[in-house]
C-alpha cells in the first residue's frame, strides 16, 4: 500500500534536509576514497575472456586461417571479407583478410566458428586510431594482446 | 500398380524400380554415395542399407528392387548401426579438410556424416595420401578425399562415352585416376564435380572463389546450343560464380557439356561494352542513349534497311524487334541470323551422342516460328541493325552504317557505327524454343551492367519519340 | 585633495579589478577539482602541482579558439551580448568596501572605489542590467533553445529581484542607512556578551530570516544551481550560450564567476561584518604590531582586515560550488512557486516584523 506521508513543518522548511545534503557531500570531498583511475600508469585488469582487438593465429610464421569463409558466414555485422588464393606451402590462404572496425560489434562469434584456432580477439582494448578503420591481413597478424 | 511397405507407408512403384528412388517418391531419404539415378548400379559404398523383412541381411537399397508385398524398414536399430558403420569406414582415409574443400557445404559426405555417422572416431592411424595428377583445364583432383563411389568411371563410360577414368591397384591403395595419367579428353568433364560425392574432383574455375553456401541460386536454361539443357545459375553479389546442370529428364537429364557451363563467362568480361558507344574514325566514344537511338529511328526510315535478329534473343525479343520494324517503316527486312551453316531446324541436328547440337544459339526454333527468314551469305544493305544476344556468330555485313545493338565485347565492335548495349541471358527474362520444340523460360539471375538496356526498352524509347527524357 | 589621494583611487582600482580576474582562473580549478572531489573522482590533476595549471590551460584554450559565429545570427547583438553580461558584473564591485581606512600623510582613504550614498540600490540596479546580455544571447543565437534559455532567464531575475530588494529591507531598517560603508562600519559593535564571547552586530544575527532570503535569491540572480534552468543541459542543450564558443562564450563564465564573486562579497558586507576582522584575528593584529615588522600599526589593521573579507568571500564562493553538487536543479514551476509564493511573503513579514522590533526598542 501507497502511504502518504504528509511531512511536518521543518521537513517542508527543507533547511535541515539541505545542510544534512551538505555535509554528505563535504564528506565525499574530505574523506571518500577516490575511484579515478589513473589510466596510462594505472590500468584495469580485465578477464580473460576479454573481446578486444582481433589478431589472427600463426604458427611458425604461418597463418592458421585457411580461408573457409566460416567467420564473415557468422558474423552478424558482415564486417569480415576475404579473398580465398592459392600458394606453394599452402592450398588455400587468405590473399585478402580485412575486418572493418567500425562494423565490428566484438560478438566473438567468428572465434567460435573458426575451425583452425586462426582469428582471435585478445584483450588489447587501447584501438583508437585516428586514420584506419579497417584491419588489414597483415596488421591483424601482428596483434597479439596477452595471448 | 504393385505394391510395397516402406516405414509402415504404402507406396506403389513401376515394376524393376530400385528402393532408393521408390523411398525417395515416398519422401524418406535414403542416404546414398555410389547410386546416381543417371548411371548404372554398383552397390559399392554400402551407405543405402536398409531391412527387408524376411530377408537375414541387410539389403543395399539401390541394388535391391521393389517386390510386390515388400516391407522395408530404413530407421531399424540395424539400418542405423549398418549406416553408422559405413560412415566410419569411409571416414577412415577422409581428411578433416573442410574448410579448405570447395565441397564443403554441398558435400554428401558432410551431409551423411552429420545425419548418420557417429560424433567420435575410433581410428588414430596415418591416413593414406596421395600425389594427384594434372586432369586438365576443368577439373583438380584430389585423391585424399576420394571414397571410391565410382561414380566418375561409370559417368564415363555410360554417360560420356570415354573410357578415360579408372580404378588402379586394390584395397587400401585404391586411386582412382585417368588411364596413364593423361589429362581429361570429355567435353563433359565439368559433371565430375557435380557427381563427385565428396571433394575430390572439383571444378578448377570455382577453385576457392566462394563458399557453396553463399550462392544464391536462380534456375534457367542454357543458351549455349538448341539443346536448351536446364541449368542453375550460382551467383552472388552480381557476380556469377558457376552454372551447374538441373535435372529435367526429357532434354538433359542430369547433365551439362563444358561449352554450356563456363559460357556465362563472357557476361562478366571486362571488354564487354556496357555503355552506349559511337565510332569518331578510328576511335570509339562514349554516347548519349537519346543521341544513337535518335540516330537509329532516322536511319531506319530509309530506303534501303535491314534488321538482323541474332537466334541467340528470346522470343519475346524479337517479337518486339518484328513489331518495331512494322511501326517504323514497312520496307524494313528481318532476317535472322545465328550458327553458319545451320540456317534452318531442318539443318540442325546432334553434334555428338550426348548433348551438343549444331545450332551454336538457342533459339532458332523461336525465329522460325515467328517467321523470320534467314540470313543466306553476307548482309547487303544500307543500314544494317544487327540485334543480338551474345552467342550468335555475326555474319559479314557490307553496309553504309550498322549499328549493333546487344551483347558485343570490344574485338566484335569493328564491324559497327554504333553500339547499344543490350543484356545477356542472364540479366532478362524470355523464352527460348529448343530444338524439340519446347519452349522454356530463362529467369533473371543479374541486374544489368552499366547502362546497358534491354532490346525491349530500347526500341519503346526510340518508337514513342521521347528520347529527351532518355536520362541513362 | 592631496596628491596621494588619486593614486591611491587607481591603486584601489587596480586591487579590484586585479582580484576580479583572478578570480576567474581560480574559480575554474576549484569548480573543476572541488567538483570531482565531491564525486569521488580525482579531476584534473595533469597540469602542474594539484593540476593548477589546469585553469591556465583552459583560458589559453578559449583565447587561441577560432572564433566563429554561425551564420544564422544577429551578428551585432551576438557579438555585443557577451560583453553586456561581463562589465556589469565587474560595475557592481565598485560599492563594496573591502577593509577599513588608512591614513596616510593626512589623507584618510577608504577602501571602497565608491562611497555612493544608494549604495546597496546601485549593486541591485547595476547587476540586473547583467540579464540584458543573456536576453541578448538568446535572441541573437537565433535558435529555440537559446531563446528558451534567456527566456527563462529573464523570469527568474526579475521575480528573486523583488525577494532580493525585499530581503535587505529589514537590513537598511536596522541599519538606518544604504551606505554599504556605513553598514560595515555598523557591524563592527557589539551585539551582545555571552560571558567572554562578543557577539558582533552582523547582519546575520539581526536579520536571520533576511539572510537566507537573500542567499536563495542570490543563487537564483546568479543562476546558479539549483536555479541554472537557463542552461539546463538536459532540455535546453546550453540555454542562451548554446552557439557560443571560444572567447565569447568564456566572457559569460566569466560573468557568471564575478557575479558568484560580487554575491558573495554583497553577502559578506551585508551580513557577515564585511571588512571586520574574523573573531581571533584581533589577537593576531595586535601580535604582528607588536612585532614592528611594519611600521604603521594602522596598516597591519587594514591587511588583516583585508584578509578577513577575502577569507568571508572565499568561504561564500565555495558554498556557491558546495551547493551546486549537493541540490538538484528545480523545475521551472518551482522555481517560480518559491519565487512568488513562499520566499516574496515572508519577505513581506520579516519587514513587518523588523519594524514592529524596531518600533518596540528591541533592535
Amino acid at each position: 500500500m501507497l502511504a502518504i506521508r504528509k511531512p511536518g513543518f521543518l521537513n517542508r522548511l527543507y533547511l535541515i534536509e539541505i545542510i544534512r545534503g551538505l555535509w554528505i557531500t563535504m564528506k565525499n570531498f574530505l574523506f571518500h576514497k577516490k575511484v579515478t583511475l589513473q589510466f596510462p600508469e594505472q590500468r584495469r585488469d580485465y578477464s580473460n575472456r576479454y573481446r578486444g582487438q582481433h589478431y589472427i593465429k600463426a604458427v611458425n610464421g604461418v597463418e592458421n586461417c585457411t580461408a573457409c569463409m566460416l567467420c564473415p558466414t557468422v558474423c552478424p555485422a558482415e564486417c569480415i571479407h576475404i579473398v580465398a588464393g592459392e600458394r606453394e606451402d599452402k592450398e588455400k590462404y587468405p590473399v585478402k583478410f580485412e575486418i572493418d572496425s567500425l562494423r565490428c560489434c566484438f560478438c566473438g562469434m567468428c572465434e567460435e566458428a573458426c575451425p583452425k584456432d586462426a582469428i582471435k580477439l585478445s584483450n588489447i582494448y587501447e584501438m583508437s586510431q585516428q586514420t584506419r578503420t579497417v584491419y588489414e591481413k597483415d596488421f591483424l597478424l601482428e596483434q597479439r594482446g596477452n595471448k | 500398380m504393385p505394391k510395397c511397405t516402406i516405414d509402415g507407408k504404402e507406396v506403389e512403384f513401376k515394376p524393376g524400380e530400385n528402393l532408393v528412388s521408390v523411398a525417395k517418391r515416398a519422401g524418406i531419404e535414403i542416404p546414398v554415395f555410389c547410386y546416381h539415378p543417371g548411371l548404372s548400379v554398383v552397390a559399392q559404398c554400402r551407405m543405402c542399407y536398409v531391412e527387408v523383412e524376411k530377408m537375414p541381411k541387410l539389403q543395399t537399397a539401390c541394388s535391391t528392387q521393389a517386390a510386390e508385398g515388400m516391407v522395408v524398414k530404413t530407421q531399424s536399430e540395424a539400418v542405423k548401426k549398418g549406416r553408422a558403420g559405413t560412415m566410419e569406414f569411409l571416414l577412415l582415409n577422409h581428411p578433416l579438410d573442410c574448410p579448405i574443400c570447395d565441397k564443403s557445404g554441398e558435400c554428401d559426405l558432410q551431409d551423411n556424416s552429420f545425419g548418420h555417422g557417429s560424433e567420435f572416431m575410433r581410428h588414430s592411424e596415418e591416413r593414406r595420401t596421395y600425389v594427384d595428377v594434372d586432369m586438365g583445364p576443368v577439373i583438380q583432383k584430389n585423391m585424399n578425399r576420394c571414397i571410391h563411389c565410382t561414380r566418375c568411371i561409370r559417368f564415363g563410360d555410360e554417360v560420356a562415352g570415354i573410357h578415360e577414368m579408372v580404378a588402379i591397384k586394390r584395397g587400401n591403395n585404391i586411386d582412382i585416376t585417368t588411364i596413364d595419367g593423361k589429362q581429361l579428353k570429355t567435353e563433359y568433364a565439368g559433371n565430375y564435380s557435380d557427381i563427385c560425392p565428396t571433394g575430390s574432383l572439383t571444378l578448377k574455375d570455382f577453385r576457392f572463389k566462394k563458399r557453396a553456401w553463399m550462392l544464391k541460386k536462380t534456375p534457367t536454361v542454357c543458351e549455349g546450343c538448341s539443346k536448351g539443357c536446364n541449368m542453375e545459375v550460382q551467383h552472388e553479389g552480381n557476380v556469377v560464380y558457376r552454372c551447374v546442370p538441373r535435372e529435367n529428364l526429357e532434354i538433359n537429364k542430369y547433365w551439362m557439356c563444358d561449352e554450356g557451363r563456363f559460357n556465362y563467362q563472357y557476361v562478366q568480361d571486362p571488354s564487354r561494352i556496357v555503355d552506349p558507344m559511337k565510332k569518331a574514325g578510328d576511335s570509339w566514344l562514349v554516347a548519349r542513349w537519346e543521341e544513337l537511338l535518335s540516330g537509329l529511328r532516322t536511319d531506319a526510315a530509309g530506303a534501303s534497311v535491314l534488321f538482323l535478329v541474332g537466334t541467340d534473343l528470346t522470343n519475346e525479343e524479337m517479337k518486339a524487334i518484328q513489331d518495331a520494324a512494322r511501326a517504323l517503316s514497312p520496307k524494313i527486312q528481318i532476317q535472322s541470323f545465328g550458327t553458319p551453316g545451320v540456317e534452318t531446324s531442318g539443318q540442325d541436328g546432334p553434334r555428338d551422342q550426348i548433348l551438343k547440337m549444331k545450332s551454336k544459339t538457342a533459339n532458332l526454333k523461336g525465329a522460325e516460328s515467328l517467321g523470320i527468314s534467314p540470313l543466306l551469305g553476307s548482309a547487303k544493305s544500307d543500314v544494317v541493325v544487327v540485334f543480338r544476344g551474345g552467342r550468335a556468330e555475326l555474319p559479314r555485313i557490307e553496309a553504309k552504317k550498322a549499328y549493333g545493338v546487344g551483347v558485343f565485347l570490344e574485338k566484335e565492335r569493328n564491324f559497327f557505327h554504333a553500339i547499344l548495349p543490350g543484356l545477356s541471358f542472364l540479366e532478362k527474362d524470355g523464352t527460348v524454343i529448343n530444338h524439340q520444340g519446347v519452349p522454356q523460360g530463362m529467369k533473371r539471375a543479374l541486374l544489368p551492367r552499366g547502362r546497358c538496356k534491354s532490346t525491349g526498352e530500347m526500341l519503346m524509347l526510340m518508337l514513342n519519340q521521347r528520347n529527351n527524357e532518355v536520362t541513362a | 585633495m592631496s596628491s596621494l589621494e588619486p593614486m591611491m583611487m587607481f591603486i584601489k582600482i587596480g586591487i579590484v579589478l586585479a582580484g576580479l580576474l583572478a578570480t576567474v582562473p581560480i574559480m575554474l580549478f576549484v569548480e573543476r577539482r572541488g567538483s570531482a572531489l565531491m564525486q569521488n573522482r580525482l579531476g584534473p590533476n595533469r597540469m602542474g602541482p594539484f593540476g593548477l595549471f589546469q585553469a591556465a590551460c583552459d583560458v589559453i584554450k578559449f583565447i587561441f579558439k577560432e572564433d566563429r559565429a554561425p551564420g544564422h545570427v544577429n551578428k551585432f547583438y551576438y557579438t555585443i551580448a557577451p560583453w553586456v553580461a561581463v562589465i556589469p558584473a565587474f560595475m557592481t564591485f565598485a560599492v563594496i568596501p573591502f577593509a577599513g581606512s588608512l591614513t596616510l600623510d593626512g589623507t584618510t582613504t577608504h577602501f571602497q572605489i565608491a562611497n555612493l550614498d544608494v549604495g546597496v540600490l546601485y549593486c541591485f540596479s547595476i547587476a540586473s542590467l547583467g540579464v540584458y546580455g543573456i536576453i541578448m544571447a538568446g535572441w541573437a543565437s537565433n535558435n529555440h533553445y537559446s531563446l528558451l534559455g534567456s527566456l527563462r532567464s529573464s523570469a527568474q531575475m526579475i521575480s528573486y529581484e523583488l525577494t532580493l530588494g525585499l530581503s535587505l529591507v529589514g537590513l537598511m531598517m536596522v541599519f538606518q542607512s544604504v551606505k554599504l560603508g556605513d553598514i560595515v562600519f555598523e557591524q563592527g559593535e557589539t551585539l551582545f556578551t555571552l560571558g567572554a564571547i562578543a557577539v558582533p552586530k552582523w547582519g546575520i544575527f539581526i536579520q536571520p530570516v533576511g539572510f537566507l532570503l537573500f542567499l536563495v535569491s542570490v543563487f537564483a540572480e546568479t543562476n546558479r544551481l539549483p536555479f541554472d534552468l537557463p542552461e539546463g543541459e538536459s532540455e535546453l542543450i546550453a540555454g542562451y550560450h548554446l552557439e557560443y564558443g571560444s572567447m565569447r562564450f568564456a566572457l559569460f563564465m566569466m560573468a557568471e564567476f564575478i557575479n558568484m564573486a560580487v554575491a558573495s562579497a554583497l553577502i559578506t558586507t551585508l551580513f557577515f561584518g564585511g571588512w571586520q576582522l574574523l573573531p581571533f584575528f584581533s589577537v593576531l593584529v595586535s601580535h604582528v604590531q607588536s612585532l614592528g615588522l611594519i611600521p604603521d600599526p594602522n596598516l597591519v589593521e587594514v591587511i588583516f582586515q583585508g584578509l578577513s573579507f577575502i577569507i568571508k568571500v572565499a568561504f561564500w564562493m565555495w558554498f556557491f560550488v558546495w551547493v551546486r553538487w549537493t541540490l538538484p536543479r528545480f523545475r521551472f514551476d518551482q522555481l517560480m512557486n518559491l519565487g512568488w509564493k513562499v520566499l516574496f511573503p515572508v519577505g513581506l513579514l520579516n519587514v513587518l516584523v523588523t519594524g514592529f522590533l524596531i518600533y518596540k526598542g528591541v533592535l
